[in-house]
């Protein structure tokens, strides 16, 4: 009589159960690492004079069984004038700024950040023993 | 070699040759900040400004697969000028670059370039306020778009 016995499968079924739980725990720390990185380089690239735009930005993370979250959001009046640009304008001192470019700060600080979201959950992947194929942009 | 600024240039355009946003926004297309009216050469008060967010190169096989761009488009509009068409125009930039079904998508010729994707990503929409004069107000409205353009082959 030959006999086969695989032993194990009762553990490697406990964990595949375990699975999801234990991604989205570590891929919602990546997630919130992430959005913390976004927020502090937007925070640091803003101009020093203008303390209302660095003490508006805030990171709001949010995470529950299925997922995570971070929110960088800038309540500042002066985020998106600043963000993409102004026309000619005066100030109260009575000077004349002229027209300001866009300065994307906080567009390309948040792609950078989230591609690089993209790439350490692709990894969190691979290492649980998951294939990854494609691309997300 | 494709050239990226092709790329900008192409969108510049696209957006020039469209008739009905010439005639809400006649001063012209500009990339990041607003030159003379291509109308009468004076100050532009009714006009589209398109500005880089971020780019960046996605690498297949040794070489750039494709370029992955974001751009910031908006109309921008004196409110003290004549007429108000900055929602009409903001409206008309939308459709011309992120038609929804059943319109066609948009036909975007790029110099040594394939379009793969252009879709809005978010909106974008506010009023400046001169600090001295209040009467003086621009209103900005429009998005951030992604392009995604491959080099044919040569």
């Amino acid at each position: 009589m030959i006999e086969f016995r695989i032993e194990g499968l009762d553990a490697l079924r406990a964990q595949l159960r375990e699975l999801p739980a234990s991604l989205a725990g570590e891929g919602g720390q990546l997630v919130a690492h992430r959005g913390d990185r976004a927020g502090a380089a937007i925070r640091d690239g803003y101009p020093a004079r203008t303390r209302d735009l660095r003490d508006r930005l805030e990171v709001l993370h949010r995470a529950n069984a299925f997922g995570a979250r971070a929110i960088i959001i800038n309540r500042s009046r002066h985020a998106l004038p600043f963000e993409y640009g102004t026309q000619a304008r005066h100030t109260q001192l009575g000077s004349n700024r002229g027209a300001m470019p866009p300065n994307p700060l906080f567009s390309s600080t948040v792609a950078r950040e989230r591609r690089g979201m993209w790439q350490d959950l692709s990894d969190l992947l691979v290492r649980a023993g998951l294939t990854v194929t494609g691309h997300a942009g | 070699m494709p050239d990226s600024s092709a790329i900008d240039q192409a969108l510049i355009d696209y957006l020039l040759a469209d008739g009905l946003l010439r005639t809400l926004l006649p001063d012209g297309v500009f990339w990041s900040e607003a030159g003379p009216s291509l109308v009468h050469g004076g100050a532009s008060t009714r006009f589209v400004i398109v500005s880089l967010s971020d780019a960046v190169d996605v690498p297949m096989f040794g070489g750039r697969a494709f370029e992955d761009v974001l751009y910031a488009v908006k109309t921008v509009e004196l409110l003290t000028a004549t007429g108000r068409n900055s929602r009409a125009a903001a409206a008309r930039l939308d459709q011309l670059l992120d038609p929804q079904p059943p319109d066609p998508r948009p036909t975007l010729a790029i110099d040594g370039y394939g379009v793969m994707v252009l879709r809005r990503r978010t909106r974008m929409r506010y009023t400046e306020v001169d600090e001295v004069d209040a009467s003086i107000r621009w209103q900005h409205r429009g998005g951030t778009y992604q392009l995604m353009a491959a080099p044919t082959a040569t």
